[in-house]
């Protein structure tokens, strides 16, 4: 039977990290939904340290595991071998795989898809630990201290305990109600997806720059997609050295230059695009004050919005062809 | 998980109308298509059964706000709507039912597209949008301090309602029995929709409650469905129904007669029910918050997370 769902992750040198990742996918922790809505494919980009097929394959769920060679350094072309073999309609892409989510972000995505065929649902991103881990040596954290944090939530029987633990990424610094920079646990119909051309592969640096940044803008810019978001939900990143999460060597100069490819692919200086968020699902105790943070800066973003006479959500308006909102007062 | 092709829902919205006739003709076109975003007449109906008085609305005034409104007028020898809102929602064609037991009570542009949009993804679901009191206290201790009609229509006219409905948030302040926010349990919703089948299952609206504005009626009927088992509870959180002031026995009657009566509806009540609990349902949210909006989020999350 043809699924509904067919996600996609990437995995390359971080075999733990993306059997959390996996395993956060599977029937045994994903409530409200069964193994014939879903499909998994993970694509790994061969590297010393390869993942176990066997411990997939024990996974409950519905899962299939590509191991390939990349001659680059870029995950843009394992993206598109396994939208290739994505058999649903709609696709979550999930380009790091050291990404653990939440037990509703499968059945919650379905639902915005049983609303609408465009729906682009974003479950919002954060960091595992106290801080964003691009800073993690000099905040002296490691990848035991992670797994040690993990351990005290026992995050496998209750997923949404990891809010416990975490703060928010630098995808979405300002919570639900100001425009997100990219999202890492991205569902959109396949539709949109051959629209925009699939990954585009002149992203071409390691860990394929801002590709993610790229596919969110393309994503959310197509004349039909209608932004969804998931208050409840998450993706959290665990420290696995990855190119732009990770204190690592040269991370300013290469910071550069990645920008530079994405303004230059894209055409224009990147923007986050500022479409009016619709919002699914419970919000458990864990992620209040998440959403109390989003809450204080969509306040904020109000009173400068009503300062300067500019909608908050300019592109939703343009989209959808609305007069903007008479001015709210503060 | 529903497919998209099943049968889309087909809203029946009940309005139940006594005495009130000028709040009642604001309530429908603020659920007529015009207003409403993103949703056609042909998704929906509204069916309006007023019960006799000396200030009718009348079949004209009601059906002006759209193609798809039906009225009835009733004689009710009872001072309750119950029956009211059972025989309207006994005339439904809908696959869902929304009561809205007191007429006087204004929505946002978006509930009709949001509560069908929420019966498309689970069709055995609640829908409930949260309520609200017009002006700067509920109106129950306003009344007490000079509120009134005159106060009401200024408040309108500064929004430059219906311009643009989300504006009713600057306005209003949450119900008595919206107060515990949308993340703890609430007493009632004034938009309280659910299938046909379900709203039959549990037998409409209890008919017992035979007194004054039907008592404690929609509390038991709203905790009745919240409770039905299988039963997945969506908050229209970022919309509102806002009451407008019509000299209602709950709302609108001043403290001391409020009292005595007050008195006499809880005691049938306790006669009526032996679990009065609030409905244990946590909600899922559901819609978009307009930034009108953002201070009573603020305070629902201050009653849960005080920071």
């Amino acid at each position: 039977m043809k699924p509904r769902l067919s996600v996609i992750v990437v995995a390359y040198d971080m075999p733990r990290q993306a059997l959390h990742t996996l395993y956060s996918l599977s029937t045994a922790y994903q409530t409200g939904v069964s193994a014939d809505d879903y499909e998994v494919i993970l694509v790994e980009n061969r590297s010393a340290r390869v993942m176990d097929a066997d411990a997939i394959a024990r996974l409950s769920g519905n899962f299939r595991y590509i191991l390939r060679d990349e001659p680059g350094v870029s995950p843009a072309a394992a993206i598109n071998v396994a939208a290739r073999e994505a058999r649903a309609d709609f696709l979550c892409l999930m380009i790091d795989g050291a990404r653990i989510v939440t037990p509703g972000v499968v059945r919650y995505a379905l639902e915005a898809f049983a609303i609408t065929r465009d729906a682009l649902v974003v479950a919002p991103g954060y960091h595992l630990g106290e801080h964003e881990q691009q800073f993690h040596a000099t905040r002296g954290y490691t990848e035991e201290k992670e797994q040690a944090l993990l351990e005290d939530i026992s995050w496998k029987s209750d997923g949404y305990r990891l809010f416990e633990i975490s703060c928010l990424s630098g995808a979405n610094p300002r919570g639900w109600f100001h425009p997100f920079m990219e999202c890492n646990c991205l569902f959109l119909p396949r539709r949109v997806w051959d629209d925009i051309g699939g990954a585009d592969e002149r992203f071409d640096l390691p860990g394929g720059g801002a590709i993610n940044l790229a596919l969110y803008r393309r994503a959310a810019s197509h004349p039909d997609s209608r932004l969804f978001v998931l208050p409840g939900e998450g993706s959290f990143h665990q420290l696995h050295g990855g190119v732009t999460t990770s204190e690592i060597p040269g991370r300013e100069e290469l910071l550069g230059r990645i920008l530079e490819q994405l303004n230059q692919l894209l055409g224009e200086p990147y923007r986050a695009p500022s479409l009016e968020p619709t919002l699914l699902g419970r919000v458990p105790a864990s992620a209040f004050p998440f959403l109390g943070h989003s809450v204080e800066r969509g306040v904020h973003r109000k009173k400068n919005c009503a300062k300067t006479g500019e909608p908050m959500y300019a592109e939703e308006f343009l989209k959808r062809r609305r007069l903007p909102p008479a001015p709210v007062s503060e | 998980m529903p497919p998209n092709t099943v049968q889309p829902p087909f809203v029946s919205i009940v309005v139940i109308v006594y005495k009130m006739a000028d709040q009642a003709e604001l309530t429908l076109r603020s659920l007529s298509a015009q207003y409403q975003r993103d949703v056609a007449e042909s998704e929906y109906e509204i069916i309006v059964v007023e019960n006799e008085s000396s200030w009718i609305l009348g079949q004209e005034r009601a059906c002006m706000t759209g193609g798809n409104v039906r009225y009835f007028l009733r004689q009710e020898t009872q001072r309750t709507p119950v029956h009211a809102a059972n025989f309207g929602a006994a005339q439904a064609v809908g696959s869902h039912i929304v009561i809205i037991l007191d007429g006087a009570r204004m929505v946002t542009p978006g509930v009709v597209r949001l509560t069908l949009d929420a019966f498309r993804i689970a069709p055995n679901a609640a829908v409930a949008v949260p309520g609200y009191h017009l002006g700067e206290k509920p109106q129950q201790i306003a009344v007490n301090e000079g509120y009134d009609e005159a106060a009401e229509a200024g408040l309108l006219e500064r929004i430059e309602w219906p311009s643009n409905g989300y504006r009713l948030f600057e306005i209003a302040v949450f119900a008595m029995s919206s107060l515990m926010g949308f993340f703890q349990p609430n007493a009632e919703s004034p938009f309280l929709g659910c299938s046909r089948e379900k709203w039959n299952a549990v037998g409409g609206l209890d008919t017992r409650y035979d007194d004054l504005g039907g008592g404690k009626a929609n509390i038991a009927l709203y905790k009745h469905v919240l409770e039905t088992p299988d039963t997945p509870f969506y908050l229209l959180f970022g919309e509102g129904s806002f009451h407008q002031f019509h000299g209602g026995i709950s709302t609108n009657t001043p403290s001391g007669e409020r009292a005595v009566i007050g008195a006499r509806i809880r005691e049938q009540d306790e006669a009526l029910r032996t679990d009065r609990s609030l409905p244990h349902a946590p909600a899922i949210l559901f819609g978009q918050l307009h930034p009108s909006a953002y201070r009573f989020l603020r305070h629902s999350l201050a009653r849960v997370y005080p920071q």
